[in-house]
């Protein structure tokens, strides 16, 4: 147990310095998502090179990255200690829930059917096989078993049975507790411009967001699923997208670049679903960033920022592709004739009663969100998200009604919490008056939530400000650490 | 400091807000505790009574017997070999309940490859088969010889095509 629990901590560890090694001081939730999608291309690449998954191999490979982290992130270090902050009562009650969700995850009560049907199974072949397991994946009777999805949690199910030696379910569950729990910290940076000693307020909506989350996932079982993972994506755009557009060429527009492009490879690596979201996100991220759009330049470099998409899902692609892996059996032509099913379904599955009332209400709030500035984009992503699932739902062949009671109310987590967050961030602006409401680049130095430049407790990228080996950015291309 | 501007009714929209946000906050609260403790009641609940395998949980003692039943009964079948599982359809719940058992035992036999026994792959690919929960006193299938009698179910071994004229 101690020495599963060790491997489990040393792997979570190892994501975020691998991270750091490719984004600088990035903040936790971040540099793990950067380091889950390297963990997925470089174990893609192990296994196109034929060489077996196994401890030896993948600390080797890992171990640039960490030490790449490690050394990127010393000089972060010390200035995070010096800024560390519990960041008030809604950070501390919010992690409460999620504990409480990782309680249940690891007791087994709340285990997401779909970890024995499929990404479990996927897993556990892959750890056996010390690689992607062709041989089950193309079996025609394992269709149900949805070979064509993105392999990252299986990948990272199977790195932590390697890394413990064993199949150990209650650890793999607490992938999903983790993802929630580093939401935490977007969602505190997009909160992060309350006007100082109004804590209340700010606190209140983190732990809707983050308690709603926990709620649901232990009534819907969510754990050992990947749908948490797309919810991290989501909030951590969030800040991103909730806040006035930064100069374009500045280091704040390459911070934001880098935000929502390593939030869309995640999302992208971690379910098909994901691979939209990833696509809304560039998508949002670039018309955003329109003011810029008159010249070349900016283009390219948005078409840099959607490279780490290409690289995570550029491999599972092919490999689906190649082995037919790819089709859906169930998608036929859209047919606007299913209306009469799927509809009344949408409506029960928004009132399920694991949502506890609070899905139909964020997603009746979606027009007052849109017409809202400051969360617009935030909105429009999530709810554009949402439709394309309703959308998905009208090319169905047989079952449309099965389909949307099996899923909707699940692959709601995606969106809900962002619009949450987005109610979170519209109560903040009132309270903070309409007009005044700061930039949270100006945000007052005194606020309990620090802004988003320090928020999450370790919020920083290294800034040519702090850090004597940063060079100042050239006012147009890409910054000096973009990944390649 | 932010100040309010904005008389007795920015102060009142303020403070509908934060009771809002603290309703709501609280409904969460609620909602918290009682799910956990939904989960932990239904947990122990399912463990106590026969459900269907599609309501079976992980660790539960209908999971751990089925597991335990089939480390058995695979013993001496070989890795990567097909076996036919069969399960009961509509005994424990709605009638494809012998799917979900089978999805449960491909889970538990990572090293074979699992069909279901009523799938079209069945009589052609599978070389084992494996009958879960059987009727009292099922002969054995035609073309199956047995491997295994456990008894919660059979292991059988597909008998060799006789010999060509």
């Amino acid at each position: 147990m101690l020495l599963a629990a060790l491997a489990f901590v040393l792997l979570a560890t190892a994501l975020v310095l691998a991270g750091w090694s490719l984004l600088g001081r990035a903040p936790l939730h971040l540099a793990f998502q950067a380091g889950a999608a390297l963990l997925l291309v470089l174990m893609t690449a192990l296994d196109l090179a034929a060489i077996p998954w196994s401890r030896a191999s993948l600390a080797w490979t890992l171990l640039p990255f960490v030490v790449g982290g490690v050394w990127r992130g010393w000089r972060g270090w010390r200035g995070w200690r010096q800024r560390v902050s519990l960041g008030g009562w809604g950070t501390g009650v919010a992690l409460l829930a999620v504990l409480v969700f990782a309680f249940v995850a690891f007791r087994l009560w709340s285990t997401n059917p779909d970890f024995l049907y499929h990404w479990g199974i996927k897993g556990e072949r892959f750890y056996l096989a010390g690689g992607l397991d062709t041989d089950y994946l193309t079996r025609p009777w394992n269709h149900h078993a949805h070979p064509g999805y993105p392999h990252l949690l299986p990948m990272l199910f199977a790195a932590t049975a390697i890394a413990q030696g064993g199949w150990y379910e209650p650890w793999l569950l607490l992938w999903s507790p983790l993802a929630l729990a580093l939401a935490i910290l977007p969602c505190r940076a997009a909160l992060a411009c309350a006007p100082s000693g109004r804590k209340l307020l700010p606190g209140s909506a983190m732990v809707l967001v983050v308690g709603a989350t926990a709620l649901f996932s232990i009534a819907h079982s969510l754990a050992g699923g990947p749908d948490l993972f797309l919810t991290l994506a989501l909030l951590t755009a969030a800040p991103v997208l909730t806040r006035r557009s930064p100069q374009p060429g500045s280091m704040d527009g390459h911070r934001d670049g880098l935000t929502v492009a390593v939030a869309a490879a995640f999302a992208a690596g971690s379910k098909t679903e994901g691979v939209v979201l990833a696509g809304l996100l560039l998508l949002a991220f670039g018309i955003r960033s329109r003011p810029s759009l008159g010249s070349w330049k900016p283009w390219r470099r948005w078409a840099v920022l959607a490279l780490p998409v290409v690289v995570v899902t550029g491999p599972w692609l092919f490999q689906g592709w190649r082995l037919g892996l790819l089709e859906e059996p169930n998608r036929g032509p859209f047919q606007w004739a299913h209306a009469a099913v799927i509809l009344p379904e949408l409506g029960r599955a928004l009132l399920d009663p694991h949502w506890h009332g609070i899905a139909v209400v964020a997603v009746a709030s979606l027009p007052l969100l849109l017409i809202q500035g400051r969360t617009r984009w935030l909105a429009a992503v999530a709810g554009t998200l949402l439709l394309f699932y309703v959308g998905t739902y009208f090319t169905a062949r047989v079952g449309a009604d099965f389909w949307v009671r099996s899923s909707f109310p699940r692959i709601l987590v995606h969106g809900v919490p962002a619009l949450l967050l987005g109610w979170g961030i519209l109560a903040v602006q009132v309270l903070a008056g309409d007009a005044a409401f700061p930039s949270p680049l100006d945000e007052v130095e005194e606020s309990d939530f620090p802004s988003p430049l320090e928020a999450a407790e370790d919020s920083a990228f290294p800034s040519p400000l702090d850090s004597p080996e940063a060079s100042p950015l050239p006012s147009e291309g890409p910054p000096a650490d973009l990944p390649p | 400091m932010a100040r309010d501007h904005r008389g007795t009714a920015g102060r009142a929209l303020t403070l509908a807000l934060h009771a809002a946000f603290l309703c709501a906050v609280g409904w969460v609260a609620l909602g918290l505790v009682q799910e956990t403790l939904a989960r932990h009641h239904r947990y122990g609940e399912a463990s106590q009574r026969a459900v269907p395998a599609s309501a079976w949980q992980l660790g539960s003692p209908q999971a751990r017997r089925l597991e335990h039943f089939l480390t058995v009964t695979t013993a001496s079948i070989p890795a990567g070999s097909v076996i036919a599982f069969t399960a009961p359809r509509g005994q424990q719940g709605k009638g494809d309940q012998d799917f979900f058992a089978h999805m449960w035992a491909a889970y538990f036999l990572p090293r074979h490859h699992i069909l279901l026994g009523r799938g079209p792959g069945a009589a052609r690919e599978a070389t084992y088969r494996i009958d879960f929960r059987p009727p009292n006193a099922t002969p054995s299938p035609p073309g199956w010889q047995p491997l295994v009698r456990h008894p919660l179910g059979n292991a059988y071994r597909r008998q060799p095509a006789p010999p060509g004229p």
